[in-house]
């Protein structure tokens, strides 16, 4: 087997049920060469410290449950390279969201606001033969749920409950464009507060699904 | 006691559930579906996104029933095939109208013909190629529920089934996240949790959720499993970064006509590997690498250089690296670089555990043997037999799916909603509280390692009967031990306390698995014994069936399919 290395690891913790809630956790993982920071936390759970709590399910890219914020930004676990050399590796949940315990988002709420903005083609009995927007709207079929970008937003942290966020409008636009849609998503999208969107310009995606596009067609049509 | 009622309960959040969800719900029952994950985030995602369709052409009809059955070798459900494949004829409406996916069509309001593919093993073009694959789907999937006003648990893992005078009539569930226990009573059950490759776990592509709950649970209410020794075995899957092993990098025809499979010497393996099945070349690799002439991470290497000089090698290359096996390019260039991605380097292979061909016994409407119990998708068996045709197991969720909750509704329209006794269900209850915060000898998360590890060396993709005798006996006392595990006293994320209940049902899996294997004593499909090289019609052109009996023992024949 190739050579094993030392990785320091620091994981930013919560547990409801003590008395500090909010605690850090130094670890030190002997890895592979070649690793992911989804091989660290299999390795703290298998063999250090069995109660640390994450989410992961395809091991590759596809599932988007294994988010987590990395040195303060939103990663995927699984796609997130370890090479051993890193002055700093400090693991935190995904932010914007209430978590858990450790690692582990509660997604409950936000589903709930999603399925108010009516995320299904409305009109769906009518036939279509093509979307005349067919580059656009395949572009925001390649997210993953994953929800980075809903860590990565300014507005959802600060918005209250019903601001909508990257994720819930790129499927208002895509919902937009397909031609079974009779709902107002614009009307939708503006009270969901897209409005705050128009100067912010901070989403991005990390699989490249165009996210201001998508707030460009709801805010100009 | 939290108890909730519904008209059906779905248990699964992938394809086969929310399809069975929906026409349930369009029926006008009310529909209960949990999930362990978010709805849509399973298997259903992961998958190529390739559907078999029935295509306009002369004699559709017999030639997809006839590709079925000799993938399946003989062993499939007639019954069952049928039904899917008459009912193929109504995917566009299931996928587009109900549950919102976008297909597409031609002028003459055909599929798209540049998107419908002759796949592997299938005679005619008839596999269609779905915009935005397993991620459109997924995507559809939760907009569909809410379209259809279904309820959603979220991260519901179903802990038992509530029986009540002969019959299913609700589950108890465990909430693993915020860490509570609650009941659901209904008037009929649809599993719909998937298979169990996660028995094979890191050898394997599939979800972590794959722990074949529902077949556990239905083995469990008396219902038989079949053709559990049929797993359908890939060749090429990562060997490195750990993290990653297992994942799905190629297919035998993949590496087309100047690939070669070579061991850590260099050597050829396998003459004409594009050309060889899953199984065989799977068990090649694994003979290999028992040799000892496995590479640094077990596995053995791929060369596929010379395919850019021969003008199929070269189609597929591109491909590869650019058209429709792109994903599978990413995977290998995540793991192991760009020289590798470029074929330029050979790079390292290990089998994989993908599918399960077999599962809870139903009839051709999907309920089983146990009234008010009902199942569909990869937790069944039947449909596929020894052995699964490419992309027949989205036609499965979508067609049997709809079907089934179709079906249900019209079973329990004269039914009431049980009376079941409140002792029974806090009974029921009790069992899964009690699991939490008791102290044992064994942790139950060494034990689901060592199951996976006695299942992948002696149930893999190699077996003899040596092999699953011992197998069998290792499992059996893995089963004792379970009697003794330690679970952590905390409620939240508790994952102890999951791994205790998933424990639970992959032994069961795990030990039908390796019965049904042993009984079978020739090769089929995708059960290979070095001990029964060959295919055996004259005994074994039958379904092994296993049951739990009473006395908690499992035991398996052998019957007419």
């Amino acid at each position: 087997m190739p050579g094993l290395h030392k990785v320091k690891v620091e994981l930013n913790r919560f547990d409801p049920e003590r008395e500090e809630p909010h605690y850090k956790q130094q670890v030190e993982v002997d890895l592979q060469a070649e690793s992911t920071l989804l091989d660290i936390l299999l390795a703290v759970q298998e063999k250090i410290d069995p109660s640390l709590a994450f989410d992961f399910g395809c091991r590759f890219k596809n599932c988007g449950l294994c988010g987590i914020m990395v040195n303060g930004e939103p990663r995927l676990a699984c796609l997130t390279k370890v090479k051993g050399d890193e002055e700093k590796l400090s693991i935190a949940p995904l932010e914007n969201f209430p978590v858990v315990r450790d690692l582990v988002i509660d997604r409950g709420p936000f589903w709930e606001l999603f399925e108010k903005s009516e995320p299904y083609p409305s009109d769906g009995e009518t036939p279509i033969d093509v979307i005349p927007e067919m580059n656009i709207f395949a572009e925001f079929s390649k997210c993953r749920e994953c929800l980075l970008c809903m860590a990565l937003c300014n507005q959802f942290g600060n918005g209250g409950a019903n601001f909508g966020g990257p994720f819930i409008f790129v499927r208002l636009a895509q919902l937009y464009l397909d031609p079974r849609d009779k709902q107002d998503r614009v009307s939708q999208a503006l009270s969901l507060g897209i409005d705050r969107c128009r100067d912010c310009g901070g989403c991005s995606c990390r699989f490249g699904v165009p996210i201001k596009k998508a707030i460009d067609i709801l805010l100009e049509g | 006691m939290d108890v909730l009622d519904c008209d059906v309960l779905v248990i699964g959040g992938g394809g086969a559930g929310v399809a069975a969800a929906v026409a349930a719900a369009e029926e006008g029952a009310g529909v209960m579906l949990a999930s362990k994950e978010p709805v849509g985030y399973g298997n259903t995602k992961l998958i190529g996104g390739v559907i078999a369709i029935l295509p306009q052409a002369e004699g559709a009809h017999e030639a997809f029933l006839k590709d079925i059955a000799e993938s399946a070798e003989g062993i499939n459900n007639e019954e069952i095939t049928k039904v899917l494949v008459n009912g193929s004829v109504r995917l566009r409406d299931i996928l587009e109208d109900k549950l919102g996916v976008f297909l597409g069509r031609d002028e003459e309001g055909n599929f798209p013909s540049k998107a419908v593919i002759k796949a592997g093993g299938h005679s005619q073009a008839r596999s269609l190629i779905i915009p935005g694959k397993g991620q459109a789907l997924s995507l559809s999937l939760r907009g569909a529920t809410a379209k259809y006003g279904i309820e959603i648990l979220n991260d519901a893992m179903a802990a038992s089934l509530l029986c009540h005078e002969g019959k299913v009539v609700g589950a108890v569930f465990l909430d693993v996240k915020h860490g509570k226990t609650y009941a659901v009573l209904s008037r009929a059950v649809i599993l719909a949790t998937g298979g169990c490759c996660w028995l094979y776990y890191p050898f394997t592509d599939v979800s972590r959720t794959t722990t074949g709950d529902g077949m556990s649970l239905a083995l469990r209410a008396g219902v038989e499993l079949r053709d559990m020794e049929q797993i359908q075995f890939i060749p090429f899957g990562i060997t490195h970064p750990k993290s990653m092993m297992g994942i799905l990098c190629g297919e035998p025809y993949t590496a087309g006509p100047r690939g070669k499979l070579l061991n850590k010497n260099g050597e050829k393996v396998l003459k004409d590997v594009w050309r060889k099945t899953r199984a065989e070349v799977s068990k090649a690799i694994i003979l290999e690498a028992k040799k000892g002439n496995g590479g640094p991470h077990g596995g053995l290497f791929l060369d596929l250089q010379d395919n850019k000089e021969d003008p199929e090698g070269a189609f597929i290359y591109d491909q590869y690296t650019k058209g429709a096996l792109r994903d599978l390019g990413e995977v290998v260039r995540f793991s192991y670089g760009e020289k590798a991605f470029h074929w330029d380097e050979p790079w390292e292979v290990y089998p994989t555990a993908h599918y399960s061909m077999g599962g809870v016994k139903v009839e051709k409407d999907g309920r089983t043997s146990k009234a008010g119990l009902w199942a569909v998708g990869e937790v069944t068996g039947g449909l596929h037999g020894a052995n699964r045709l490419g992309s027949v197991s989205l036609t499965d969720i979508f067609v049997l799916g709809s079907l089934c909750g179709k079906n249900v509704v019209e079973a329990i329209r004269s039914e009431r909603t049980p009376e079941v006794p409140t002792e029974a269900v806090s009974e029921e209850l009790e069992k899964v509280e009690s699991m939490r915060g008791r102290q044992g000898k064994y942790s139950p998360r060494d034990l689901l390692r060592r199951l996976q590890d006695v299942m992948w060396e002696k149930v893999g993709p190699l077996r003899d009967g040596t092999m699953l005798e011992e197998a069998l006996s290792e499992i059996r006392e893995l089963g004792e031990k379970a009697g003794d595990i330690s679970v952590s006293p905390y409620r939240l994320c508790n994952t102890s306390w999951r791994d205790a209940l998933e424990l639970r049902f992959m032994l069961d899996l795990a030990e039908c698995t390796a019965l049904s294997a042993l009984l079978r004593e020739e090769s089929r499909g995708s059960h290979l014994r070095t001990d029964y090289p060959s295919r055996d019609d004259n005994n074994w052109l039958r379904s092994i069936f296993v049951n739990h009996e009473k006395e908690g023992e499992i035991t398996a024949d052998a019957r007419s399919t």
